[in-house]
């Protein structure tokens, strides 16, 4: 599983459990659509360092870094 | 692609196709002319949007010019090379300050030079000394040291120590650009190696409306950025003009609410006045969100494609819900600043507690700079029991709610997501529980003490839970309504607006934004308003008609966000500067009065020695500001009593230097002596109190007066008394104070006005009668003056309000006080030959100075001495006559109690009524 599936499969199974995998797309927004909330991104970010072996800044928990699956995976695989 | 293409374009085509017979698509030239079509349909929707808010006097006159200024500049804006966009923005946001600055205190002239030069300038220069210590090269926290020096440097001149009168108002302004958008600013460069354009960073900082809005949504540095035209441009403006058309909306909800339905925390008096009490308050943040949906509004014209402010919060599921939805950019900030970075460094040490400690610190940071912004804004700050337990509980709410969905999660949904029946249901309770939470939390806020919150609750009856439960069950269908129903119908959810497309925003914007305003424009036209001349609409047409220029003379004590943009002294040459008005004064200091619920509506209390009104301020045992006397009149005195206001009262001077205590001194010292030593005292006993009109000369003399038994009263007339009297007679009305005459109601029903009614138009509905209301109260003065027996005498005393004296209005009042049997005593010549500063206290205080009130003393007991109407000589002759004669002696205070076993204490109850005296 690559990472960007990884992360898609994560966020499903925690946050969307009851709807469509076909309707998450690597472009769909999760930040500013409210999917990732505050304690959305904090799991989120727990989630990928413990996954990933990498430690994200505070600074990086913003939609500029984490607003779609594949802004979350550029940031996995700059750190990684 | 560009708007035009998804709309206009297509109609335009069809038009080419007619005109040219030709299938052949338009070309950019048909491009060009549908986008400046659809530029100037966003420019009449702005032009709109500025007509409504002068229309119906919404928002300060100096933010009206700005829209003016911003509705105009972004068609040039636009117009330009992309480019020169930000500069031009800039330029264009600076203008703006000195445009509003440079307005003089004197209003004589539309703009000052010097002043706006002076002002703006200051600004400039502080803000870019500010921004450059963010640039310095070197550490983070060294910049952070760096600024907090700075900070304290600019609250120095703040706090009134080292500032000019001319600069006072830059402060505010300064603070409401700077005080948070520097700590974003700093923390966004630290965390970025790139150094922002300075075109870019002078935008974020000087931004166009920011000038004449202290109350200012904290904008993040980095959306700032980003937004910047990332979007089509026409789609953009769009989405500002539906910004600025909803917060038009919302504020015009705000006054409908606030003038018709809220209520103060003392006002409370029956269970449905306490539900009133608890809704309505924690509907008065549309004043918040409606300002900052019109400011963003305003900015996405300039390209700036900003996220909504606050979105559907009465709407909100849970608190975490609500902190969500209530100030997004506040949250982004806390989130940003402290809570993410907070959690990050104490995650190692276990989700659950960093949680915790995040979210308590965010809120305990929120408290603070709620109490940093009001120190800013209006120069002082207060700790308050209720704003720190909102902030608790509120902060206790959304920590408990963090934990519960860090455990058990929370169901998310995708813009194409359905709620089925029993989602939607308990979605449904939870929000109408939330919002009756939400509701509880925004009234204790709103309450002066927490002591007085809890005891609003013995007035909750079967009335407070009926309307309660009736605002509730709308909340509960508005969720379904809007939250729900469009997923149940198959339909998918129409997603944030913010992704609609251009034709589909055009075609929604002008229903729910634009026509709703034409409407409202047309229905504040007078033509349309005369139509409309219906009792039963009077209080929605009253609501129109207050505009926010009468803010200044709203009195009302109000929540937080009230108080930190209403009027005061702290900033009043702010407002003045932005109104282009002279706002009345208002005394802010210590006030010895307690209630009374008749026309006085409060009275001094007695033994009191402290520092009031302006001057060192005593009252004797019976609650006069003048030497002690007994009850019963001393033999072989002559009593005169004397009523007032502020002036009589002696507003600002000592009490050896009022006209009444130099009056009864010179009365003392050589007429009793020239009557043959039979008078052996003159007594003036001043009844006066600051705010005292007509009316309630008429309560102290059956409340007060006629237990000392005067042999004469003068009553002190102001041409003041027109207005004074028409303030009372609504004043009465708007708390609930009985008005016992028939004569008071009829006026009040003739002139329209109802306890909603606003002051100011109040009295204007009232001006025509204002005549009346003087001649009535005279006349009850005499009345009373006479079955007491005493003399009635009015002296018409000027004030240095009223100089130079206006010759019909004086003559008027004397009239009215000859016709009502009154002696007359006029003084309109008191002040001859003296210069107003000479006789008045400093320019701030319109009161009269120590030598004024000799003119009065010497004047007056030139008059008294010498006018054979009131004959004071020969009436002490016959006072002391009465008391050689047959008349027993009169015997002292402790005589006449002391034999029928009346303690003093029920002499005290005796005067004063229900109240226990001290």
């Amino acid at each position: 599983m690559n990472i960007g599936q990884s992360i898609k499969s994560y966020i499903l199974s925690e946050f969307l459990p009851d709807e469509d995998p076909a309707q998450l797309t690597d472009s769909t927004p999760l930040i500013t659509t409210g999917i990732l909330d505050s304690i959305a991104t904090l799991k989120l970010v727990l989630f990928l360092e413990e996954q990933f072996s990498i430690s994200i800044e505070a600074y990086e928990a913003d939609s500029e870094h984490l607003d779609t699956i594949e802004l979350i995976a550029k940031l996995v695989r700059s750190k990684s | 692609m560009t708007w035009s293409s998804s709309a206009v374009l297509g109609e335009l085509s069809k038009i080419y196709t007619r005109l040219t017979g030709s299938n052949n698509k338009p070309d950019a030239r048909w491009n060009a002319i549908a986008e400046h079509f659809g530029l100037l349909l966003i420019f009449a929707q702005v032009a709109l949007i500025a007509l409504v808010l002068r229309e119906l006097d919404m928002q300060t006159s100096g933010f009206r010019r700005v829209v003016y200024v911003a509705a105009v500049g972004f068609v040039i804006h636009h117009l330009l090379p992309f480019k020169l966009r930000l500069p031009f923005f800039v330029l264009l946001s600076v203008g703006a300050i000195f445009l509003v600055l440079g307005t003089p205190n004197t209003y004589h002239s539309l703009w000052d030079v010097a002043i706006g030069l002076s002002r703006a300038g200051a600004i400039l220069a502080i803000g870019a000394a500010l921004i450059g210590i963010c640039h310095l090269p070197i550490g983070f926290w060294k910049r952070a040291g760096l600024l907090v020096v700075a900070g304290g440097m600019v609250a120095i001149f703040r706090a009134g120590i080292f500032s000019s009168a001319d600069l006072a108002i830059i402060w505010p302004i300064l603070a409401a650009i700077f005080m948070f958008r520097i700590i974003i600013y700093l923390y966004d460069l630290s965390a970025s190696h790139n150094r922002p354009p300075v075109t870019r960073s002078l935008a974020y900082f000087f931004l166009i409306p920011n000038v004449c809005c202290t109350l200012f949504p904290v904008i993040d540095f980095k959306a700032f950025c980003r937004s910047h035209y990332n979007d089509v441009p026409l789609a953009i403006y769009q989405r500002g003009v539906r910004r600025m058309g909803r917060g038009v909306i919302q504020l015009l909800i705000y006054r409908l609410i606030s003038q018709l339905l809220a209520i103060e925390a003392t006002e409370v008096a029956s269970g449905t006045d306490l539900i009133q009490f608890l809704i309505t308050n924690s509907f008065l943040y549309l004043k918040v969100s409606g300002l900052f949906h019109l400011i963003v509004g305003l900015l996405l014209l300039f390209g700036f494609n900003l996220p909504e402010t606050n979105y559907r919060y009465f709407l909100a599921s849970s608190f975490t819900d609500y902190w969500r939805r209530v100030n997004i950019y506040w949250k982004d900030f806390m989130m940003k600043v402290f809570y993410y970075p907070t959690f990050f460094k104490l995650k190692k040490r276990g989700p659950t507690q960093a949680l915790i400690v995040a979210t308590l610190w965010t809120f305990f940071v929120t408290w603070a700079l709620h109490l940093y912004q009001t120190w800013w804004l209006k120069g002082t700050v207060s700790v308050t029991w209720p704003d720190s337990l909102f902030w608790l509980i509120l902060g206790l709410l959304v920590l408990a709610n963090s934990l519960w969905e860090m455990r058990r999660g929370r169901k998310r949904r995708l813009a194409s997501g359905r709620y089925d029946a029993g989602d939607a249901t308990w979605l449904a309770l939870r929000t109408a529980g939330t919002f009756a939470c939400i509701c509880l939390l925004w009234s204790l806020w709103n309450t002066p003490s927490v002591s007085l919150w809890v005891d609003l609750w013995r007035y909750a009856d079967r009335h407070t839970l009926m309307w309660g439960a009736s605002i509730l069950a709308v909340i509960l269908i508005a969720t379904i309504v809007l939250e729900v129903l469009p997923t149940l119908r198959n339909q998918p959810s129409p997603g944030p607006a913010d992704e609609w497309s251009p034709a589909v925003l055009f075609r929604k914007d002008l229903l729910q934004c634009s026509l709703p305003l034409l409407l409202i424009y047309m229905l504040a036209q007078p033509a349309v308003q005369s139509r409309l001349d219906d009792p039963r609409l009077q209080p929605f047409r009253d609501t129109v008609a207050t505009g926010d220029s009468m803010m200044g003379y709203d009195a009302r004590a109000r929540g937080y966000y009230e108080q930190l943009t209403d009027m005061d002294e702290s900033n009043r040459q702010l407002w003045e500067t932005l109104m282009r008005k002279q706002m009345p004064m208002r005394y802010s200091g210590p006030m010895p009065m307690s209630p009374v619920k008749d026309f006085r509506f409060r009275e001094l209390l007695p033994s009191q020695h402290l520092q009031a009104f302006d001057t060192d301020f005593q009252t004797n045992r019976w609650g006069m500001r003048d030497r002690d006397y007994e009850l019963a009149k001393p033999s072989g005195s002559l009593r005169i009593a004397l009523l007032g206001s502020s002036h009589v009262m002696g507003w600002g001077v000592r009490q050896e230097e009022v006209f009444e205590t130099i009056l009864e001194e010179r009365l003392n010292n050589t007429h009793a002596a020239s009557a043959g030593g039979l008078v052996n005292r003159f007594e003036l006993l001043n009844f006066s109190v600051q705010s005292y009109s007509p009316l309630s000369q008429i309560s102290v003399l059956q409340n007060r007066v006629r237990l000392f038994k005067p042999d004469i009263v003068i009553f002190v007339a102001h041409l003041a008394d027109f207005e004074w009297a028409a303030y009372d007679v609504h004043k009465a009305l708007r708390r609930r104070v009985p008005i016992p005459y028939e004569h008071l109601p009829r006026i009040l029903h003739e002139a329209r006005v109802v306890p909603r009614t606003h002051e100011v138009l109040a009295s204007m509905r009232l001006k025509p009668f204002e005549s009346e209301l003087v001649a009535w109260s005279y006349k009850k003065i005499v009345e009373e003056c006479r079955a007491m027996g005493a003399l009635p005498l009015c002296i018409f005393l000027p004030v240095p309000n009223d100089l130079p004296l206006k010759g019909d209005r004086v003559d008027k009042l004397l009239a009215l006080a000859a016709q009502a049997g009154f002696i007359l005593i006029d003084l309109s010549n008191v002040y001859d030959h003296q210069h107003l500063e000479e006789i008045r206290l400093e320019e701030r205080l319109h009161h009269i100075n120590p030598k004024g009130h000799t003119l009065i003393a010497d004047a007056l007991y030139k008059q008294l001495m010498t006018d054979p109407r009131i004959d004071l000589v020969n009436r002490g002759r016959r006072v002391s006559v009465s008391v050689a004669g047959s008349s027993p002696a009169k015997k002292s205070l402790s005589e006449v109690y002391h034999g029928k076993h009346i303690e003093y204490r029920t002499v005290h109850q005796e005067l004063y009524s229900e109240r226990v005296p001290p």
